[in-house]
This record gives structure tokens, C-alpha cells and sequence, in this order.
């Protein structure tokens, strides 16, 4: 017992000495950050005879000491704007784009092994906790290469930036200074959490060690979403500066132009973002494997993982348009002129292809459910009321995608008498959409309830009482997001925006009373039939394949939309665009531009698993202990 | 379940009745009215009404020993949608917007027929059928196809790249952004901060909640509201200003904007795009006031030009106003039309 | 507990519930922006 008491003792203060020094230089570096750039500034305000200059931080409205360079007027040349005899912008968007890509999958594919491997240690079952550990340890494995990937197309976009943008990057560079030297800090952290992580999995496999690693695997995360935090810092100043004033002279609190008025919702639309994407790309190589399998034991293993992926990554999606709402509404209260640029003026089409883009999301979740429950022995029983869930999201659909200013010829324009059809217009307003979208997401949720509880009858005292009040529920849920959906209507606008506020309440607590509800219902109950693992329908894997392709564009749209709602300013308000290329493309082209870094993507990636399966194949015969043949249910209260 | 069903059935065949009288022409589309104010809800409501009656329909054919097979029920119920939405829906609906409406009709189809096993293949069984070809019939309609298709689709490619002599599809953004500051007879506002000068309660301070007290009531007749009548010669401050406000619109705006403000004046259909329709929730109800300032006094040549500011004929009203005689017209529409101006409090 | 299982009652309760349920959400969370629910129907 001594010697187990002091292995403990040994490993935790290993792991706490292992993060302190992979946070060492940033905890150094943290004092010197509030205190360098001041004396910095009082030493160089002594040098010039006492002329402390002060200015007034556009967004905060403090007062600061002045301490940098003002934003550079660029002029369109040689100097500023080097170029090869092509669109610098054009370059700068796809390496942006794929570092991006890459980026978010990395961050995401961490957080799903975080939560794989802590259900296969609370997890009951003995073999289902190990086919869970050993999942995660697969996702891992065929994302290690992701890694020096994402690293590299980092290094490609730098040197993009500072070949085709000097005089920008040295800006923001200047500004930025110690938050770059701290994000390049956090990239050896990360990189040493994950090599622990990854290859010390066997050893630390059991017991203590195995508390140790998934702490590990926490560190990890947290590590790479602060490294998100920091990079969405750029992007939100130049979305939205604070920190400066409006030469755009930094007056030293880093605080201020880290935390500008867009960076948090764009971390948490980002964390959600990232989720959903990873959670599809997974997915998707699981249904590409399925589809590829020779066994049905294969059949059954990637069936189950796609599940999982696909589970997790919807589990994401589902808050993810409610982030989005609170970006659009810090948009438009910051400036409502960007606001209405992206969704009344410039931009709005992208938004209603964004729309469309959800709306697909929605439906390939919802079709691949109702194709997990063909594979459930006494599921039947729900089969036949799928239509009425169809018309549901088919509805909502139509009301989310229906434009405010339509295109048509000037007859038909004639022919309605004015610029909105008095039936249709009524869509394209969000009072509307937020009514469709609700239906929709709580439409999803009612599949996942009747999926978790296909194959099941139950059997606690209560359970006719517990059927009819979620059905009620339900009921009143869609009855309530309706009715404001259609009160909004008569009210003042600065009152209709909070209606969104319990109509995204109701349908979160569909979703969490609901499942709850559900999960206390199902204990014990009496199970019809088994879910057959590999007979889902090759249909099904389309659609996570549909499901993944409309995330990746979709991530790609928004990017765009994020980059060209600046219009002319390298910095909103503060640095001018004088480049050539200082206008907004033309719809069609974004399109193209988008599918292509879409398909360069998934090139790409590809050839990250196809290096994945290469190492697989040597790994000895102790993964497939893992896939049992007798036992293909997941543990009840999944 | 069986009187259910066989109501749903007599509504499916009232409904089907309707609208292949609208199709043919024999009854025309008014016939059943889209209620104002209600008119999406009743749009949506309709359809699940469809709905309602193809179930009980298909529920009793089948009862009866005739069902009709999955194939011609998925099909069926997709051309019933494009002829609801060509032939109920009025006004008409433009082509872009029908035609997505299709595609999610068509996706939401093939998501009901091949929501499992029995149902797909099922649905597959006649296209295999054709295929196939194993009957005198199949084949026969095999051949048929093989010559059709080809001919549908080139008439279709020839159709699409006929030059027509229609004026080509306009994308005009009716609501641009505005810029972030105007400059009107010297003097610079800021969108965003700027007020309306003449929105003031008795104390002579901005106040909105005053005003918005005081103007038309919303729903029949947009009705004045009792105290608050801005043509008795006793009133002063906002009802005044009100009232000068009207008299500046019936010499200059009326003409176009219309005597009630909703878009039908004397010239209104002389131009393209037509004037705006101040009554609409999708005007002046759901901006700031000084966006319509900014309207106001640059006229459709002040666009940028997503707003298309060469087909629009608003006047440039600066050249003929003063900035009071603006602000005045401004708050005269918004009295008028019973809507409170945008605000982010 | 039987009582609950009556459909009737079990329709009659639940509505009770998930209807006070929802005002009181919508209620509450409009409230803590600052906004009135009500707004139409005070005018």
C-alpha cells in the first residue's frame, strides 16, 4: 500500500510539474506585459522632454498613454502591397481558410477524445468501456498528423501575410507583440501535452494513471482553446478595435485589445463551430469506412463510431445558431452599419445560402436518425409518424430560406405590385425565421428522443403519465415558438429582438428536460429489440458525408462573411484597405473560391487518414479484443 | 380512427376540388382569401390541412383495397405542392423563389419515401419496373423514355439559351446600409446618434415615449387618438411639428407616397422600383429615423449603388427642404402611420 | 399514482404544467432584458 501511495503522490506531482513548466514563460511573461509597456512609454516620453501624449480608446472611451505607431496609410504599391501577378487577397484567403480548417479540427478532435475516454471509465460495461477507450485512441491516432499540418499551414499563412501584407502584419504585429510570442509559447505546451498524451496512452492505462492521463487530456484542451481565444483576439480587432485611438496609436492595456467587443462571441461560436465541424469530418470517415467494409464486424465498428461522431457533433450544432444570433446582435450593437451590411445590404444573400446550409444540416441529422431506428428491432412503432416530422422541418425550412428581397423579372415584379409579396415577405423577416429554425432544432430533438428510445417499452409505474406529458410538451413547445414567432409581428423591433430569448429557452428545455425526462423513463426498461449495428442503410452514410461537406462550406461561407463585412479597412475604422483588391467579389465568385478550399480540404485530409490506416495496420491484434461479437448494444442510458 | 380518417378524406377531396379549379382557370385564386394579417399562418395552416387530407385519403383508398402505391404518392404530392404554389398563392409567387421551394419540396419527398427499408424499395419497385423491363408495357414505356428524355432535356437547354427580349433579373438591395455619417445643408449628422429635433414632449426634451403615445392607433382605420389631434389650432410642440410636417408631405410627398401614405399616389406605377409603402412593416417600422433622413435628403441618386440608385426616382429633397422641413416630414409619416422609429433601447 | 396514469387526468395535468411552465419562461426571460411581454395587449 506504501509503495501504491506513493506512486500516486509521484504521478500527480509529475503531472503538476509537467504544466508548470509548460506554462512557465507564459506566467513570466504575464508581469512584464503589465508593466513593460508603460515604462516603455515613460521612458520615451522622458527622452522627449516630458510630452506624455494621451488618447481616447475608441471603444473603451479611457484615456491611455499613448504608446505606438499610428495605423499606416498605406498607398497602392510595391512598398505596401508586393504582389505576384495575381489577387494577394485570393492567396491570403486560402491559406487562411486551410489553416483554419486544420486548426479546428485539431482543437475538436482533443475534446471528443476527452469526453470518449471519460465515458469508457465510468462506463459500466466492461467491453463497451473498452471499445470506447480504444475510439478515442483511434481519433487520436488518425488526427496526429493534423497536427503538424495545421502547424504548417500556420507557418505558410505568416509568411503570407509578410510577404504580401507588410504593412499590415507589421501593424498588427506591433500591437500584438507579446500576445504572439505568448500564442508560439502555447504551441510547444500543446505540442508536448499531446505527445505525453498520445503515446504514454498503454502505460498509463489503468487505475490512478489512468485519472493522470485523462487530466492530461483536459490540460490539453484547455491549452487549445486559449490558443483559439488569443487568435480570435486579431480577428475581433480588426472586426471591431479597442485599445487604440482613432489613429490607431496602442495606449497600452493589452487587456483592451485582446478584449474587444466581438471576442467573446466569436470564442464561443468558434468552440461550438469547431465541435460541429470535427464532429462531421469524423463522421464522415467513419461512413466513408463503413461503406468500404469487406466484414460485418467492420460494418458494426463504423456504424457505431459514425453514431458517436455524429451524436457529439450535433450535440454542438444544436446551441451553435443560438451563438450565432448573440454575434449578429454584438455586431449590430457595436455598428449598425456592419450589421446591416451583412444581413440587409451587401451580404445578404450570403445569408440566406447560409441559411439553406443549416436547414440541409438539420435535415441529414434528422434522416440519418430515422435511418438509425430502421436498424432497431421495435422501433416500428415510430415509422409511421415520421411524415408529420418531414412536414415539420419541411415548413421550417421553407420559412428560414425564404428571402426578403426576392429575385425575379420586372413582370413579375409587376405582377406582385411592389418589391415584397405581401404572403412571402412575411417570411423574410427574422421575427419568422426564428420561429423556423426553433421548429427545426426542436424537431431534431424529438427525433433523438424517439431514437434513444426506439427499441424500448417502459416499465415504471408512471410511464402513460410520463408519455403524455412529453408529448404534451412537445406540443406546447412548438405552440409557443409559433405564437412569438408570430408576435413579433406586432410589436416594436427593439422589443421583438428579445423575443428570441424564450423562443431558443423553449427549445433548449425540449432539449434538456426531454432527454432527462427520457433517460429516468428508459431505467429498467423493457427492450423489444436489438439495435443491429451495420445494418443501417448505405443512405444513412450519405448523409453524413452530406452532413460533413455542408459543414466544411459552411464554416468557409462564414469566414468570408466575417472577412468582407471590414469592406475597405484592413482595421474597421482605423487602418485603410488601399490595395487593389479592396472590394467586395461578386457572389459567385466567393461560391467558387469556397468550394475550392472545400475540396482542397478534403484532399487533404484524406491523405492525413489514408497516413492514419498506414500505422493501423501494424498495430498487433489486441485492437480488435475491443469489437464484440456477442454484445452490440451500447449501455442503456446511451 | 375510421370517422377521422374519413373526415380527413373529405377535407383532401374539397381541398384537391379547389385547386384544380385554380389550375384550370374555372375558379379563380381569391376564391378562398388570404386573410391580411394572417396570411402565412394561413399559408402554412393550408398546407398541414393538405396534409391532413392526404392522410385520411390515402388511409381510406387503402381501406377500400385501392392503394395508391408509395411511388405515385410521393410524385403526387410534390406536383400538388408546385400547383399550390403556382395557382393558389396570389399575388404571384416569382420563379427563383418557387423553384427553391421545389428543391426542398423534392428533398423533403425522397427523405419521407426512403425513411426506411420497406418504404424505399417500395418506391424503387416501378422505376425498377421500367427498367427492367420484363412486361410488354415496361417496355414499351422503357423505350418511350429513352426517346423522351433526351428531347425534354434539350428543349429545356434550348429554352434556357434562347435570347429573350425580357429585361434581364434585377437584384436591388431595397435597404442598404446607410452611410455612418450625411452631410445636409452644410451640416454633418451622425446616423447613429443623431435624433430627430422635433421629438419632444411638452418640456421640450427628446422623448420617444411621448410621442409614440401620441400616434394613430394601429389596426382599422388607423384612428387618431383622442387628445392628440394634430389640427386643433391649440396644440404645440410634437403635435404641431406634426402638423407642419403633414402640410410639408401633401405639397411634395403625396404626389407619389400616396394621400394614406401606403405607396399609391398619382405617379406611383409610372416608376420601377415603385415608391415605398410607408404602411408596410418592412419600411419606416423597422428603421432608425435618421436612416429616412438620410433617404430623404439624398433621394435615390444618394444610394450606393447595391441600391440601384439610377432606376430609383426619389428626389433628392435637400435641394428643395430645409433640414426642419425634413425632420418635420419625417415625423409626420411616423405619426401618420402609427409605427414607433427603430430604436436600440 | 394510478390516477396519473388516466389518460384524461394525465392530459388535464401535464397541459397545467408545461403551459405554466412556458409563461412563466417567457415571462421571466423578457422581463430580465428589460422588455415588456405584454407590450401589445397594455396598448
Amino acid at each position: 500500500m506504501g509503495l501504491l501511495a506513493g506512486k500516486r503522490v509521484f504521478s500527480i506531482v509529475a503531472l503538476c510539474m509537467m504544466v508548470g513548466l509548460l506554462l512557465l514563460p507564459v506566467v513570466v511573461a504575464l508581469p512584464s506585459l503589465a508593466i513593460g509597456e508603460e515604462t516603455h512609454a515613460g521612458d520615451a516620453a522622458k527622452k522627449d522632454g516630458d510630452k506624455i501624449e494621451k488618447g481616447r480608446d475608441v471603444y473603451y472611451k479611457t484615456e491611455g498613454i499613448v504608446s505606438g505607431a499610428p495605423a499606416p496609410k498605406t498607398t497602392d504599391g510595391v512598398k505596401d502591397y508586393p504582389r505576384y501577378n495575381f489577387e494577394s487577397r485570393v492567396l491570403l484567403w486560402f491559406a487562411n481558410q486551410q489553416h483554419l480548417y486544420y486548426g479546428s479540427f485539431v482543437l475538436a478532435v482533443p475534446i471528443f477524445c476527452m469526453i470518449i475516454e471519460f465515458m469508457g471509465v465510468v462506463t459500466k460495461d466492461k467491453a463497451l468501456a473498452k471499445r470506447y477507450d480504444q475510439l478515442a485512441y483511434d481519433f487520436i491516432k488518425i488526427s496526429l498528423t493534423a497536427y503538424s499540418l495545421t502547424a504548417i499551414l500556420g507557418g505558410i499563412l505568416i509568411f503570407t501575410f509578410l510577404t504580401l501584407y507588410p504593412a499590415f502584419f507589421s501593424y498588427l504585429s506591433g500591437i500584438f507583440r507579446p500576445v504572439m510570442h505568448i500564442y508560439a509559447l502555447m504551441f510547444v505546451a500543446e505540442s508536448g501535452t499531446l505527445y505525453i498524451y498520445y503515446y504514454g496512452w498503454d502505460k498509463m492505462r489503468e487505475g490512478f494513471l489512468k485519472w493522470i492521463h485523462l487530466s492530461m487530456s483536459v490540460v490539453l484542451n484547455v491549452i487549445g482553446t486559449l490558443l483559439m481565444f488569443l487568435a480570435n483576439s486579431w480577428i475581433g480587432f480588426m472586426m471591431s478595435p479597442a485599445g487604440v485611438d482613432e489613429q490607431g496609436r496602442y495606449l497600452g492595456n493589452i487587456w483592451h485589445v485582446i478584449h474587444t467587443a466581438l471576442w467573446n462571441p466569436l470564442n464561443l461560436h468558434r468552440i461550438l463551430g469547431n465541435m460541429a465541424f470535427g464532429g462531421g469530418v469524423v463522421a464522415a470517415y467513419a461512413a466513408y469506412k463503413f461503406l468500404a467494409s469487406k466484414t460485418d464486424e467492420d460494418r458494426a465498428h463504423y456504424d457505431w463510431m459514425g453514431y458517436i461522431a455524429m451524436a457529439l457533433g450535433v450535440a454542438f450544432l444544436i446551441p451553435l445558431p443560438f451563438a450565432g444570433y448573440w454575434l449578429m446582435r454584438e455586431v449590430y450593437a457595436y455598428r449598425q452599419q456592419m450589421g446591416i451590411t451583412l444581413m440587409g445590404g451587401l451580404l445578404a444573400w450570403l445569408f440566406i445560402i447560409q441559411a439553406t446550409m443549416i436547414g440541409i444540416l438539420f435535415l441529414c441529422t434528422n434522416y440519418y436518425l430515422w435511418q438509425a431506428m430502421g436498424r432497431m428491432r421495435g422501433a416500428e412503432k415510430y415509422q409511421r409518424y415520421i411524415k408529420y416530422l418531414v412536414f415539420l422541418l419541411a415548413c421550417g425550412f421553407v420559412v428560414f430560406i425564404t428571402p426578403h428581397t426576392m429575385v425575379m423579372t420586372p413582370a413579375e415584379l409587376k405582377a406582385m405590385g411592389g418589391q415584397q409579396h405581401p404572403v412571402l415577405g412575411n417570411y423574410g423577416v427574422m421575427s419568422a425565421k426564428n420561429g423556423g429554425i426553433n421548429v427545426i432544432i426542436t424537431t431534431t430533438v424529438l427525433s433523438f428522443v424517439w431514437y434513444m428510445r426506439g427499441n424500448k417499452v417502459s416499465t415504471v409505474s408512471w410511464a402513460k403519465f410520463g408519455n403524455i406529458f412529453m408529448g404534451v410538451f412537445f406540443g406546447c413547445a412548438y405552440f409557443n415558438i409559433i405564437f412569438l414567432a408570430v408576435y413579433g409581428y406586432y410589436i416594436p423591433a427593439n422589443v421583438r429582438v428579445g423575443l428570441s430569448v424564450p423562443q431558443v429557452a423553449t427549445t433548449l428545455s425540449c432539449l434538456f428536460f426531454m432527454f432527462a425526462l427520457n433517460s429516468v423513463m428508459m431505467r429498467g426498461a423493457k427492450q423489444m429489440g436489438a439495435i443491429e449495428w451495420g445494418k443501417i442503410s448505405a443512405r444513412s452514410q450519405y448523409a453524413l458525408i452530406m452532413l460533413a461537406t455542408a459543414f466544411t462550406w459552411m464554416m468557409a461561407l462564414m469566414g468570408y462573411i466575417r472577412s468582407s463585412v471590414r469592406l475597405f479597412w484592413h482595421v474597421n475604422e482605423i487602418m485603410r484597405d488601399n490595395s487593389p483588391w479592396a472590394y467586395t467579389h461578386t457572389v459567385g465568385f466567393a461560391a467558387n473560391m469556397i468550394s475550392a478550399n472545400v475540396l482542397f480540404f478534403w484532399i487533404t485530409i484524406l491523405f492525413v487518414f489514408w497516413l492514419g490506416s498506414l500505422t493501423a495496420k501494424k498495430v498487433p491484434v489486441e485492437s480488435k479484443a475491443g469489437i464484440p461479437g456477442s454484445v452490440p448494444q451500447p449501455a442503456p442510458s446511451h | 380512427m375510421k370517422a377521422l380518417m374519413s373526415l380527413g378524406a373529405l377535407i383532401g377531396v374539397a381541398g384537391l376540388l379547389l385547386l384544380g379549379g385554380m389550375t384550370f382557370g374555372v375558379i379563380p385564386s381569391t376564391t378562398v382569401r388570404l386573410v391580411e394579417g394572417y396570411m402565412p399562418i394561413q399559408l402554412l395552416l393550408e398546407i398541414a390541412s393538405y396534409v391532413i387530407g392526404f392522410t385520411g385519403l390515402s388511409y381510406m383508398l387503402s381501406a377500400m383495397g385501392m392503394a395508391l402505391p408509395r411511388f405515385w404518392q410521393g410524385i403526387g404530392f410534390w406536383i400538388f405542392l408546385m400547383l399550390y404554389l403556382k395557382f393558389r398563392v396570389y399575388p404571384p409567387i416569382p420563379f427563383s423563389v418557387r423553384a427553391m421551394y421545389g428543391t426542398v419540396g423534392l428533398v423533403t419527398v425522397f427523405m419521407w419515401v426512403s425513411a426506411n427499408e420497406e418504404d424505399w424499395k417500395k418506391f424503387k419497385q416501378p422505376i425498377m419496373n421500367v427498367l427492367d423491363a420484363q412486361t410488354g408495357m415496361n417496355r414499351l414505356l422503357r423505350y418511350v423514355y429513352l426517346v423522351l428524355i433526351p428531347i425534354l432535356i434539350g428543349g429545356f437547354s434550348f429554352n434556357a439559351m434562347m435570347p429573350k427580349s425580357e429585361e434581364p433579373i434585377e437584384l436591388r438591395t431595397v435597404h442598404p446600409a446607410p452611410p455612418a455619417s450625411t452631410k445636409v445643408h452644410g451640416k454633418t449628422y451622425t446616423l447613429q446618434t443623431s435624433q430627430n429635433p422635433y421629438r419632444v414632449n411638452p418640456e421640450g426634451k427628446y422623448d420617444q415615449e411621448y410621442s409614440n403615445a401620441n400616434i394613430v392607433e394601429q389596426g382599422m382605420g388607423r384612428l387618431m387618438k383622442p387628445n392628440a389631434n394634430p389640427w386643433d389650432e391649440k396644440n404645440q410642440g410634437y403635435l404641431k411639428y406634426v402638423r407642419e410636417g403633414g402640410e410639408i408631405f401633401f405639397q411634395n410627398c403625396h404626389f407619389c407616397h400616396g394621400d394614406n401614405l401606403n405607396g399609391r399616389g398619382l405617379h406611383a406605377f409610372a416608376f420601377n422600383p415603385i415608391p415605398a409603402n410607408f404602411t408596410d412593416p418592412g419600411t419606416i417600422a423597422q428603421l432608425q429615423e435618421t436612416f429616412i433622413f438620410w433617404r430623404v435628403s439624398k433621394g435615390g441618386i444618394g444610394l450606393p449603388n447595391e441600391g440601384f440608385p439610377w432606376a430609383s426616382v426619389m428626389p433628392p429633397w435637400e435641394q428643395h427642404l430645409t433640414v426642419d422641413e425634413i425632420w418635420k416630414v419625417v415625423l409626420f409619416e411616423y405619426w401618420h402611420t402609427g409605427y414607433y422609429p427603430r430604436t436600440w433601447d | 399514482m394510478s390516477a396519473l396514469n388516466n389518460p384524461v387526468i394525465a392530459l388535464v395535468v401535464s397541459l397545467i404544467i408545461t403551459v405554466g411552465y412556458f409563461v412563466l419562461v417567457d415571462h421571466y426571460l423578457m422581463d430580465m432584458q428589460g422588455l415588456d411581454f405584454w407590450y401589445l395587449f397594455k396598448n
